[in-house]
């Protein structure tokens, strides 16, 4: 894959994190390839998903920017969390999911939240993802965490919005990435990531655009190095 | 365990009949001809009686040769005779079941290392629960994605249970084992391949002798195994290391730690590389991934972007020609035996990279003898990080911590000095004129 033509103008990297099982390959999958995976292989490390989004609803026919997200859906199991951090690093979003039918996840986010918060880059964006909202609008509703506490939660948190998804029906899955998207499209145009960066999580379309993500990655190498 | 039993036509040949197999170019893995059986060729009535001649022998030695040469240990009814010889599983001890079982008539085979392999033996139902059994519920929940495919609901429902049961009774067991995420994939495999009765046991030697290392309660001996693989490359094909330098060998992760299962989707294909894995050391799967990286070289070479590095090195191509990796692999492995690897002194002694050196000598060892291991490993493990805290500790206190020890090294100097005063001349003669 050469990024000589490339179709987008820069290049975001997310990371999905929370809890084993919540959905988070799920979201993904519904997200790059449009579709929901009943049975889809449990995530070891991370798994990896791409897709290219116009940041903007067009209104004013002015030509739009495009944004890869790179998106790095990592395991769940607390096991990985040594492998999986070491993704966080240079992410400039985040998803950070929990399953609307199982409290502790929920309670879990805060552990989540700090991890993200103690190695990712400080303005990084965070949307709260509640996600199998599905299973809360059948005639047995599931739901364990309301609407409410959520919201509340991600307000007290400095998180960008709380979004109740499904990656079965696919509701509200784009809505969800895309708020991450616009967002960090708006910090490049107020210039808030310097794109010549290496620890930046967003990388533009500028020439030697591959041996700066190369140093980017030198960034990421230390896994639980010091400082 | 009778050994002149059926001849090898049943569950591991099964999947033959319905796959094409145009990668091979011999008669071992599978026909070309989906019709014809593969008993039917000389080649494999010859092997598969060499098989049930080293299981009637426990011939050790001559069954990792067969389970490395073309096409493995060929069918599943061998493999169920062979697995036990090869992870070291004591040979069922009929004699004692006479004495055991007065009150019924199962076909529980007394293994000497105090296992038994009653299939009535439900006793680790109540056992202590295993605190990772809640995540292995999730995993077993989204199991059998890629076989067996000819699966109805309930039967699928059926090995989901039998699934969970031999997961938890081999964590009830042996209680300080770690689940993983993946491990399921590996039972998977056993599962389909094994009776229920020999399934615990085996799994549990496994367990315990061969993939401690991703059993431990911290990663770190896993992701120590898997910083071989630069270290291979960088041996056998600089260029290729020197492209990945920008990047950790994580790609490596799930198929190491799975032993593959999570990354080859057809059953006859890791039912045949289990067989390789499970004669040869430990460190032969490392060996496997560093080989499946440098057949890919040209692809990866063309890669520049560490994402995307990373993604590709991830996945494990579907079409592997089998036989051919493990020769090769066996090849990489005897021009750069681990001993030559730079990182191979940062392995733990009672990793089971070191404990499995041995073969021959690892299958000798007891569940006892691994839970020592493991021991070993824990404490080595929780002396790291202790380490690395206070190294972290050092480098945020770095200012401080440098004025304290100059000053500490100033008294000592001084001190020393002064005990000493001829030194002081001593040292004074190394500057130029200072006479």
């Amino acid at each position: 894959m050469s990024s000589s033509a490339a179709p987008w103008d820069y290049i975001a990297k997310l990371v999905c994190i929370g809890d084993s099982g919540c959905g988070k390959s799920s979201l993904t999958i519904r997200l790059c390839e449009g579709r929901f995976s009943a049975h889809h292989d449990v995530t070891i490390g991370v798994e990896f998903g791409s897709r290219i989004v116009p940041p903007r609803r067009d209104t004013s026919g002015i030509p739009q920017k495009h944004m890869k997200l790179s998106l790095w859906d990592t395991a769940g199991q607390e096991t990985y969390k040594s492998v999986t951090r070491s993704y966080f690093r240079g992410a400039s979003g985040a998803l950070l999911v929990f399953d609307l039918s199982r409290k502790a996840t929920f309670q879990h986010v805060t552990d989540w939240l700090n991890d993200l918060r103690q190695i990712a880059e400080p303005d990084i964006v965070i949307v709260l993802v509640g996600n199998k909202a599905d299973l809360t609008q059948q005639e047995d509703n599931k739901r364990e965490v309301t609407r409410e506490e959520a919201e509340e939660w991600a307000r007290r948190n400095g998180i960008l919005e709380y979004v109740e998804t499904s990656a079965k029906s696919g509701e509200n899955v784009e809505k969800a990435f895309m708020r991450v998207a616009e967002r960090i499209y708006q910090n490049i145009e107020a210039g808030k990531y310097n794109l010549n960066d290496r620890r930046s999580g967003v990388k533009g379309p500028s020439a030697g655009g591959s041996r700066q993500v190369r140093l980017n990655a030198d960034a990421n190498k230390s896994s639980g190095g010091c400082c | 365990m009778s050994l002149e039993q059926e001849p090898a036509d049943d569950a591991g040949l099964r999947e033959d009949d319905d796959h094409d197999d145009n990668h091979s170019n011999n008669d071992f893995a599978a026909s070309k001809e989906d019709d014809e059986d593969p008993v039917d060729s000389p080649a494999i009535a010859l092997k598969t009686s060499e098989i049930l001649a080293a299981c009637t022998w426990r011939d050790a030695t001559r069954l990792r040769a067969l389970a490395e040469s073309d096409g493995g240990l060929l069918a599943d009814s061998l493999r169920r005779a062979a697995w036990p010889i090869l992870l070291g599983a004591s040979p069922p001890a009929e004699e004692k079941k006479e004495v055991d079982n007065d009150n019924d008539d199962d076909d529980g085979l007394a293994y000497t290392d105090g296992s038994s392999l009653a299939a009535d033996d439900d006793d680790w139902r109540n056992l202590p629960r295993h605190r990772d059994e809640d995540q292995v519920q999730l995993d077993v929940n989204r199991s059998f994605v890629h076989y067996p495919s000819d699966q109805s609901e309930p039967e699928l429902h059926k090995r989901k249970r039998e699934l969970s049961d031999l997961i938890v009774e081999v964590l009830r067991r042996h209680p300080y084992l770690c689940y993983f995420q993946g491990y399921h994939d590996i039972c998977q495999v056993f599962l389909l391949v094994l009776e229920p009765a020999a399934r615990a046991p085996l799994v549990a030697r496994l367990s315990v002798l061969r993939i401690r290392d991703f059993m431990l309660p911290s990663l770190s001996a896993t992701t120590a195994q898997l910083r071989l693989i630069p270290d291979i490359l960088a041996r056998a094909d600089p260029e290729l290391r020197r492209h990945l330098s920008s990047i950790e060998p994580f790609y490596a992760l799930a198929g190491t730690l799975t032993m593959y299962a999570h990354n080859i989707e057809r059953y006859r294909d890791i039912a045949r590389l289990f067989d390789v894995i499970l004669a040869r050391e430990p460190t032969f799967s490392i060996y496997l991934f560093a080989q499946i990286v440098i057949d890919r070289r040209e692809e990866i070479l063309e890669i520049d972007e560490p994402d995307m590095l990373q993604v590709i090195l991830g996945r494990v191509p579907p079409e592997l020609d089998l036989d051919g990796l493990i020769k090769r692999a066996v090849s990489l492995f005897v021009d750069h035996p681990p001993e030559t690897l730079r990182s191979w002194r940062h392995i733990s002694s009672a990793s089971v990279l070191k404990t499995c050196r041995d073969v021959d000598a690892s299958t000798r060892q007891t569940l006892e003898d691994g839970h020592r291991f493991f021991e070993r490993q824990v404490k080595e493990i929780q002396w790291q990080e202790l380490r690395m805290g206070v190294r972290r500790k050092m480098w945020v206190y770095r200012r401080p911590v440098q004025y304290v020890g100059a000053a500490i090294m100033v008294g000592v100097v001084a001190f020393y000095l002064r005990r000493n005063p001829s030194l002081v001349q001593y040292i004074w003669s190394f500057f130029p004129g200072g006479h």
